[in-house]
């Protein structure tokens, strides 16, 4: 029997680069989107600070220049912080190396973290890999073509990233040798690109041994802790003594935009990163496929039972995660109020900072932890905060993406109030995060016998803006589509972070760069609050789920 | 015949956990072999140790002569496989996932693949996360079925499928069989596994309990007897025939189970005034609720 239906999709010339050819050609066409948006933001950044280097009066001699140099130099290196180490910050390379070359590493390694915690183990837990293997493809030979799909899309972004970063280098050029050469832009890129697949390549190595959600929890820690360790090594002997361990510390001295190469320390960042590779496709090569029982006990405490209600189910499931993101946030607050003893000395020594700094922030006393947490953790601690909502807000939906809202349905239950119980749970979730978050604020800035109210506070009030942005996740998932809550709340969240950071430099409308709510929350981390920040937080917030439950209750389940 | 599934002494433990113990298989070329067992048995842990998705912790599998853990992909060249719980890829249609598998593995027939698809009755158009259970298994299905491998390892094959779709799959498990391939088939659809398969297994707590051709093991389970009598007849007279067991009266009715033969028991009752006999074939039903010390319903509980 013979049929005229036609179901095989043709096969194109480029379908086993990139379609449905070959698995390397199914990671790389899963990943086109994810290397245009990170290769296009990342070259964004580079825009955002290039442009107002090349342009503003303050930068336009090389005597301004040395002048802000001077006056970076003589800040002390824990208030550098995430900045890292000032190498010929004169010109626009050395600049834009110093002013992001080690937060994007951090932000960006997102990618491969998620993205190669989840490609061998994510897909065992879906079983989807079961089919998989049953084709005639041996577990290496699947294993190397996702891992190279990823390197390859990964190498698409920075090649983006460096093409954007070099035409900054010729189209902002204000004085002799602000030009960017390409080969430094790829060279840049190279670094940031080894720097995010080396955190990646923990995950990916943890994977098979641990499972997916262990493992991009390794990849995170590695990922924020070398940032961190590297960035405040000065602050303590501690924190020092782990600088082995920080990739970022590894390839300190390595800033090609500088002009600075030390491509040794390159080579074995590469050789390290191939070795956590060749573990992960060995453990997936030789373990059972979906078996991952090592440290199976290691987790963090979540709510006992939490069959009471659909806000006790959201929460105890939500507990642990909320738990783990107040602490890894708090770890970098911690390091921030470190910092605070050193860099109320410095300022002693810098009259014109002190003035300077006096415009922006009239009334903060920087002879206190809340000074300096509203100078150099406010902006980045929000955002964080504000991700984990999206992040709980994930997992709520898939209540419904998983089929398990219809059983809950089935129960004498009406959409309405399984939305307000969830969405609660959500915030409970939220809340949870804060707290953790404000406990930590708080012990850090007893032992550097600071006052406690106004960092508790302020952590509190950011807690609200999160919480807002997951208003907004839930009406969105309550309207539309549970799905599209966590990717809503998100987007917002990062794009409000990107409005404050870059929306001045890009001379956004001022109506524009108002929609911020960080705009208007006040300066609360050091006691200045702003009620109109705080009140539109809370209408966000509960709005955001009367809206989402009106939705609900209109709209089909299971979309 | 050449054994195609070969297992010695077979065992997987998950830890503590038991998943198959000394399991001893042979499925032979050209038969469709019924693995049965309820949930938790180990049906899944044999089958996926035979794709060496997991390894044994101790004894031996072959396929087509080939240790699994030796070289798994001159395996999977010969094989199709459905699992028993899959997700395959949300923003793929049916079409792509299957053209997907039909690259992965190369010289599919893009007509074998439109004749299945039909068969199936599958609309290929839509996107996997937007398909029932049943079409989701039905893309399942073709893709393990689209390279008409030699052997096909299908995990309980029928889940979620309606029965017009379940009889599509039954013909083309048939067609298959006649093709000379070989089809390895789990299930805890009793039966399913009596309808379609030549030879069938089963397993208890991961181990092997019978593995015997359907018309044999059924032959090792009870008839079940009702006699009907002018009036009623005391059950003691039956009790003492060789294979009778469970006796029971129900006014003029009475009832039975019988091991072997019948004759004895008819010509027994025919010299008390029997009116009617009614003895319903074993099937594998009751053999399997043995194995399980269940008792298998009569045919009034039954119904």
């Amino acid at each position: 029997m013979t049929s005229g239906t036609v179901v095989l999709t043709p096969s194109r010339p480029w379908s086993g680069i990139v379609g449905l050819g070959s698995v390397f050609g199914k990671t790389l066409r899963d990943s086109r989107r994810a290397a245009l948006i990170v290769g296009g933001i990342a070259g964004l950044f580079m825009l955002g600070t290039g442009v107002p280097f090349g342009r503003a009066p303050e930068f336009s001699t090389f005597e301004l220049r040395h002048q802000f140099t001077q006056a970076i130099l003589s800040l002390p290196v824990a208030l550098r912080g995430l900045l890292g180490d000032p190498i010929d910050i004169e010109h626009l390379g050395g600049f834009l190396s110093f002013r992001v070359g080690n937060s994007l590493p951090a932000i960006f390694g997102l990618w491969s973290v998620i993205a190669l915690s989840g490609t061998l183990a994510g897909e065992a837990g879906k079983g989807s890999l079961d089919l998989l293997l049953s084709t005639p493809q041996s577990r290496a030979s699947v294993a190397l073509q996702k891992l190279s799909g990823h390197v390859v899309a990964l190498t698409v972004a920075m090649l983006i990233f460096a093409g954007l970063t070099f035409f900054v280098g010729q189209a902002f050029a204000l004085l002799p040798g602000d030009e960017i050469p390409l080969s430094a832009a790829l060279g840049q890129g190279v670094l940031f690109g080894l720097l995010m697949l080396a955190s990646g390549s923990i995950a990916f190595a943890a994977g098979p041994f641990v499972g997916r959600n262990r493992a991009l929890a390794f990849g995170l820690i590695s990922l924020f802790g070398s940032t961190l360790i590297n960035g405040y090594a000065s602050l303590s002997p501690l924190i020092a003594s782990l600088r082995p361990l920080s990739f970022d510390a590894l390839t300190a001295h390595h800033r090609p935009l500088a002009g600075v190469t030390d491509w040794p320390s390159m080579a074995i960042l590469a050789g390290i990163t191939l070795v956590f590779f060749a573990i992960g496709v060995a453990g997936f090569v030789r373990r059972d496929l979906g078996e991952a029982s090592v440290l199976g006990w290691l987790r963090l405490p979540s709510l006992p039972a939490g069959i009471g209600d659909a806000v006790r189910r959201q929460l105890a499931d939500r507990t642990a995660e909320a738990l783990a993101w107040g602490i890894g946030i708090g770890i970098y607050a911690g390091l921030v109020v470190a910092s605070a003893k050193a860099f109320a000395e410095s300022l002693g020594h810098l009259p014109q900072i002190v003035a300077l700094v006096r415009v922006i922030y009239p009334h903060i006393d920087f002879g206190q932890p809340s000074g300096i947490l509203q100078l150099t953790f406010f902006g980045f601690g929000s955002l964080m905060l504000s991700l984990s909502g999206a992040h709980f807000l994930s997992g709520w939906a898939a209540d419904e993406g998983r089929g398990r809202l219809a059983v809950v349905m089935s129960a004498p239950i009406s959409r309405t109030r399984w939305m307000l119980s969830s969405g609660a749970g959500v915030l409970a979730a939220v809340a949870v995060a804060t707290l953790t978050l404000a406990a930590i604020v708080a012990f850090a800035v007893w032992t550097q016998s600071g006052k406690l109210a106004d960092p508790v506070a302020g952590t509190l009030i950011i807690g609200l803006a999160a919480a807002g942005f997951t208003g907004i996740g839930l009406a969105v998932g309550g309207l539309i589509r549970s799905s599209l809550a966590a990717p809503a709340a998100g987007f917002v969240a990062i794009a409000t972070f990107l409005l404050d950071t870059l929306g001045a430099a890009l001379k956004l409308p001022d109506p524009i760069l108002q929609l911020s709510i960080f705009k208007h929350l006040g300066q609360p981390m050091a006691g200045a609050y702003d009620t109109v920040g705080i009140v539109a937080a809370i209408v966000l917030a509960f709005g955001g789920l009367l809206l989402g439950a009106w939705g609900l209750q209109r709209r089909d389940l299971d979309r | 015949m050449t054994a195609v599934i070969h297992t010695e002494r077979l065992t997987k433990m998950y830890g503590a956990h038991r998943g198959i113990v000394d399991v001893d298989l042979d499925v032979e070329g050209g038969e469709i072999f019924g693995f049965l067992g309820p949930n938790g048995a180990g049906k899944t842990t044999t089958m996926r140790i035979l794709l060496d998705l997991i390894r044994p912790t101790s004894g031996r599998a072959e396929v087509f002569g080939i240790e699994t853990t030796r070289d798994p992909v001159a395996i999977h060249r010969r094989v199709g496989y459905l699992p028993g719980e899959f997700d395959l890829y949300d923003r793929l249609t049916g079409a792509d996932t299957i053209t997907y598998f039909a690259n992965l593995r190369g010289g599919v027939d893009p007509r074998y693949v439109g004749e299945l698809v039909e068969r199936l009755d599958l609309d290929p158009s839509r996107r996997f996360k937007e398909y029932s259970k049943g079409n989701k298994q039905k893309v399942g299905l073709v893709v393990a079925m689209q390279h008409q491998p030699d052997l096909l390892i299908l995990d309980e094959p029928t889940a979620g499928l309606d029965p017009l779709v379940q009889a599509s799959f039954y013909e083309l498990v048939r067609d298959a069989k006649a093709n000379g391939r070989t089809i390895f088939l789990s299930s805890h659809v009793i039966d399913e596994v009596d309808r379609t398969c030549d030879r069938v297994a089963i397993i208890r707590e991961g181990r092997l309990v019978q593995v015997d051709r359907i018309e044999t093991v059924r032959q090792l389970a009870f008839h079940h007897v009702e006699l009907s009598f002018r009036q009623p007849v005391p059950t003691a007279i039956f009790e003492s025939i060789d294979g009778v067991s469970a006796v029971e009266a129900d006014g003029d009715v009475v009832r039975m189970r019988v091991n072997g033969p019948i004759g004895d028991v008819v010509v027994l009752a025919a010299q008390h005034g029997l009116v009617d006999v009614v003895s319903r074939e074993p099937n594998l039903e009751d053999v399997f609720l043995a194995q399980y010390g269940a008792h298998a319903p009569t045919s009034e509980t039954a119904a």
